[in-house]
Formats: C-alpha cells, sequence, structure tokens
C-alpha cells in the first residue's frame, strides 16, 4: 500500500567559488591555468570541488584521492599557496572567491594535480624503515616477540603518524634547491627507527644520514612541521638527529642495544574485572550437535569439518 | 600497445623557494624568515670578509691607511653598505646562538609526545620561538643605534 | 673525505669561537668602549694600538672566520647543484680561498705587529 507524503522543499545555500587550477599536460608538456565555477555548499571540501568539477565541467581532470577523509595523503596540494590535503580543507573556510589548486612542489609532475613520489619513496627505504636486529635468528623465524613498553612507544609514535603525504617535502626550502637531500619525512623517520628500542641499527642509519645531502643540509627553517597536517612535527625529529649524530660523533653517546626478545605475557584477568556469566546451555547437548553436524558435512567441506572439529575439542 | 612519450614535469621551486620566505604561504612559520635572514646575511658577510683580507694587506700604514679610510668613511654606498654589514653581523650572530641551542644541543624544541588534534607542533611551540622574538627585538634596537653613530659621524644628519 | 658530521662540528664550534673573538674585534671600533667615536678608531694610530693590544684575538679571529665563512658558502653551493664535478671544484674552491684569506691576513697581521715589514 502507498502512502501519500509531503516532502519539505530544503534550500540549501550555495556560492559560485572560481576555481584556478594548474593544468598539464605529458603527452604535450602544456601547462596551463583553467578556471573553472563550482557552486559549493556548506561543508564541501576542496576533494568535493575537484570531483564536481571532474564529473561535471571537466573529465579530463586529474587529481588523487583516496579516503577522503586526511589518513591516506593521497591528495596532497598545493591550495591558494599552501600545502594542505584537499579532503581536509573545507572551501568556504578558505575564505577567497578564488581558490587556486597547484601540484606539489619539489617532486615531478605526472599530470594535472599529481605529483609523481618515486624520488619520495626511494629516499624513504634509504633510511632503512625497518627493525634491524645484530642476531638475525628470531629475526628471520620469529617465536616471541620484542619487548616493548606503553611509555617506550610514546617516544615514536609521533613519528609514526606520518601519512607520507609528501607536503613537508614541498614546503622545505632545501628540497627545493637539492634533488639528492633526503628530505624531512625520510630523515624524521630515520630518527623513529633509531629511537626505537627494539631497533640496532643506529649505526647504519646514520651512515646514511651523515652525508653530503642528509641531516646537516636542513637548517631549521620549520616549514615541514608547519604544513604536517598529523602532528609529526619532522623539524623536531630533524633536530633531534642532528644532536645525536653529533654526540656519537663527539663520543658522548654510544650504540644502544636493543630491547631483549621476550615471551608475550599470558592472558591474565584485570583486578576487579567483573567475572562472565555461568554458561546456561548445556555442553554435553552442543558437543553432540556439533559432532552430528560435522559428520555431515565431513565429504563435502573438510576445511571445516576439521575446523569445527578443533573447536568442539577445545569446549 | 602503443608507447606514448610522456614528459613529466620537474617542479622544482628552485632558489625563489629556498631564499624567499613568501614563495609559499605559510602561516605561523617565523623561523622560515629567519633562515631565510640567516642565509642572506651569510653570503654578505662571508663576501664582506673576503674582500676585507684583501683591503687591510693592500693600505699598509700610516699614508696608504689613512687615504684608503677617507675614501670609506665619505663614501656614501660604502657607508650604507658598513650600516647593513653591521645589521648583518647583529643578526646572523644572535641568531647563530639559537641555532647552536635548538640544532646541535636540541634545546628549546621539546620532546615527542603522543599527537592529540589539535595538533601543536613542539618544535614550533617550543621556546626556541620566544628566543627568536627577543632576537628581532634586540637586533632591532642594536641595528637602528648602529645607524645612528654611523650616519652622525659621516654627517649625513 | 671528511665526514660531514665533522665539518658541522667544525661550524659549530667556530660559530661559538666567533661570537667571542669578533665581539671583541667590533667592540673596539665602537665609540665609549675604546675610542669616543667610530673615525676615531679607524685613526692609524688607534689601528695599530688595536693589534698591539688584541693581537692575539685578531690571530685566531681570522682562521676561524675564514673556517666558519668557506664552510657555509660551501654548503649553499652545494645545495644549489649536485654532482661530482661539482662538489670537487668547490671544496677546492674553499680550501683555496681558505689558503688565500688566511695567509694573506696572517702577513697583513704580522706586518702590523712589526715582525714583518710593509712592502711598497
Amino acid at each position: 500500500m502507498m502512502v501519500e507524503t509531503e516532502v519539505k522543499e530544503i534550500k540549501v545555500e550555495s556560492k559560485e567559488v572560481t576555481f584556478r587550477i594548474r593544468r598539464y599536460d605529458p603527452e604535450t608538456g602544456k601547462r596551463w591555468w583553467a578556471e573553472y565555477k563550482v557552486p559549493v555548499i556548506r561543508g564541501m571540501t576542496v576533494l568535493d570541488a575537484l570531483l564536481y568539477i571532474k564529473e561535471n565541467i571537466d573529465h579530463t581532470l586529474t587529481a588523487r584521492y583516496s579516503c577522503r577523509m586526511g589518513v591516506c595523503g593521497s591528495c596532497g596540494m598545493i591550495i591558494n599557496g599552501t600545502p594542505m590535503l584537499a579532503c581536509s580543507i573545507q572551501v568556504l573556510d578558505l575564505g577567497t572567491d578564488v581558490v587556486t589548486v597547484e601540484p606539489l612542489p619539489n617532486l615531478p609532475t605526472l599530470r594535472d594535480l599529481s605529483a609523481d613520489f618515486t624520488r619520495f619513496f626511494e629516499k624513504h627505504k634509504l633510511i632503512k624503515p625497518f627493525i634491524i636486529r645484530v642476531n638475525k635468528e628470531e629475526y628471520e623465524s620469529p617465536q616471541r616477540e620484542y619487548r616493548m613498553f606503553p611509555e617506550e612507544l610514546n617516544a615514536i609514535i609521533q613519528f609514526a603518524y606520518c601519512l607520507k603525504c609528501g607536503l613537508c617535502y614541498a614546503a622545505c626550502p632545501t628540497s627545493a634547491i637539492d634533488k639528492l637531500y633526503l628530505g624531512p619525512q625520510a630523515l624524521a623517520q630515520a630518527y623513529r627507527w633509531i629511537s626505537d628500542v627494539r631497533d640496532e641499527g643506529m649505526i647504519e642509519r646514520i651512515e646514511v644520514v651523515d652525508s653530503a645531502h642528509g641531516c646537516w643540509r636542513c637548517h631549521f627553517a620549520g616549514s615541514c612541521s608547519a604544513v604536517c597536517p598529523k602532528g609529526v612535527d619532522p623539524a623536531q625529529g630533524i633536530q633531534l638527529l642532528r644532536a645525536l649524530a653529533l654526540s656519537l660523533r663527539t663520543g658522548r653517546s654510544k650504540v644502544k642495544k636493543g630491547s631483549p626478545i621476550v615471551q608475550p605475557s599470558p592472558a591474565t584477568r584485570r583486578p576487579g574485572a567483573v567475572e562472565p556469566p555461568k554458561p546456561t546451555v548445556n555442553i554435553e547437548v552442543v558437543k553432540e550437535n556439533l559432532k552430528k553436524l560435522i559428520e555431515s558435512i565431513e565429504e563435502e567441506l573438510p576445511s571445516i569439518a576439521s575446523a569445527l572439529k578443533e573447536y568442539m575439542e577445545s569446549l | 600497445m602503443d608507447e606514448r612519450k610522456v614528459k613529466f614535469y620537474e617542479n622544482m621551486l628552485g632558489i625563489v623557494g629556498n631564499i624567499i620566505p613568501w614563495s609559499l604561504k605559510i602561516p605561523g612559520n617565523p623561523e622560515r624568515w629567519a633562515f631565510a635572514i640567516h642565509r642572506l646575511t651569510g653570503i654578505y658577510i662571508a663576501l664582506y670578509f673576503l674582500l676585507h683580507v684583501y683591503m687591510t694587506s693592500q693600505t699598509p700604514y700610516p699614508k696608504a691607511w689613512t687615504s684608503f679610510i677617507e675614501f670609506t668613511t665619505t663614501n656614501p654606498l660604502i657607508v650604507f653598505g658598513e650600516w647593513l654589514l653591521f645589521g648583518a653581523i647583529v643578526f646572523h650572530g644572535l641568531n647563530g646562538i639559537r641555532l647552536i641551542l635548538s640544532e646541535a644541543f636540541a634545546l628549546g624544541i621539546g620532546r615527542p609526545k603522543r599527537p592529540i588534534y589539535p595538533y601543536v607542533m613542539g618544535s614550533l611551540a617550543g621556546w626556541q620561538r620566544k628566543v627568536l622574538w627577543a632576537i628581532i627585538i634586540v637586533w632591532i634596537i642594536l641595528w637602528v643605534a648602529g645607524g645612528v653613530v654611523l650616519f652622525h659621524e659621516s654627517g649625513w644628519f | 673525505m671528511v665526514r660531514e658530521s665533522t665539518l658541522s662540528l667544525l661550524q659549530y664550534v667556530t660559530a661559538m669561537i666567533l661570537i667571542i673573538v669578533l665581539t671583541v674585534h667590533v667592540l673596539t671600533h665602537i665609540p665609549g668602549i675604546m675610542y669616543s667615536s667610530y673615525h676615531e678608531s679607524l685613526e692609524p694610530n688607534n689601528v695599530y694600538r688595536n693589534y698591539r693590544i688584541i693581537g692575539g684575538v685578531l690571530a685566531i679571529l681570522l682562521p676561524v672566520a675564514a673556517i666558519h665563512g668557506l664552510n657555509g658558502l660551501r654548503g649553499i653551493l652545494l645545495e644549489l647543484k649536485q654532482g661530482r664535478a661539482w662538489e670537487l671544484l668547490v671544496n677546492i674552491v674553499m680550501v683555496i680561498l681558505g689558503v688565500y684569506a688566511i695567509g694573506l691576513g696572517m702577513i697583513t697581521l704580522l706586518r702590523w705587529l712589526g715582525i714583518l715589514y710593509w712592502v711598497g
């Protein structure tokens, strides 16, 4: 039965904002400014506007995006002169009638607003972003775990929030002229891995970082920290790294040993935790029913039958 | 499969991006200005130093020295350049102290902590920024005082 | 080749030394400290007196300033352009300029102190 309802018309106020976008065609090598008029409503992000342009005005506009909520780091671009994530800024918050969007600088532009991150990722790989241990036995066939207390995690979690969005690399003045400079992201991550308690690769990473285009080409302009969308503070990481490199060079500090390998502690009930309620089901009846089910599906679905058998034995 | 020739555009900001602080609009970042001025004053002082060593070697005491000093203290371009040099040395030295503290000893930049939104960057919120403001105030005062002394002695007012 | 952290350590150490010795050098020319005006501090007799009094400070100032300045210029030039040939060129030019500046400056210092004679 159809019910007739009256739908009230909701008027949404929209403002027309002009988007000036730096276009680039890799096949012809042409670069030009393209202008698009977008009706912007409250809450619309720059990424929403770019997708509106792509869907309704110009299908050839190219931009990278993925999560649309500021956790993947794909949509880094220069918006009104500031490096930001396109999904994390609302158009009306910018406050201008003309919004200028350009691709990230210091990295090659592939097309329109997408930059090629190969150079960026190669530099990240150079600083060995993984745990390095001298004794490779546990490393290669892990049986237990490297001990890390929650307080020790606090020393690295700030740098672990890095999205590899490339905004810091775009903002850095040294990256603007030096193509070989490791960049704030790689250097901050080098510090993250060196200061990880489980890691024993300090010497290897210091050798990479203590080079002609390593941490010594940073001059603490702080732009990387000013544009970081995740609070990583790469400038702090690099200065700490330099102080560490200097103190190693002058012999004031020594190479540390990694945290010991420990057996994960067995789960114990937290004192004062509420006890689970007593089972109201007769466990024997459950086992009977499970046995019947296993016998019936043994031929057709042997893997599921064996898993159910294991479960039955654990009861 | 046809091989299309594609050219990436090397989008480096270049020297303009390095030395001009307003090439990117980044709010809340006075350290970028301090870096640019530190670099420009450093170049100026280094070039002056080489000139200074050469000039003092070519002007033996007493006659050539006297005529050299007469020239440099009366030529308005040189007097102005000396005033700029004085400001350059004061800023470069004071900012250098701040850089030694924050870069070599990692002081005034905070320590890593768990980031909680809205993010506050430890290195930009630490006391190194207060030191930067103090440096700028002392620099302006000393530079203006140096200008008053220099221009008064050169007879400009 | 020297490790980069050694050069940076040198930069910081020379910076700390320079703050002291350069301040002394500039203070001798500021009116009210040794002489009553800037132009008076530039008179040949007073310059001679300066060399006699703080000659040691000037002898420290010269190599330290040369190293700090040329090291800094080297850093800037290496950032502007990359490549083995350019790096070698910059290193050689800086060393030559350093030797030239320190050598010439030392000769001037010794002449003002009367240990060497003026030529011409």
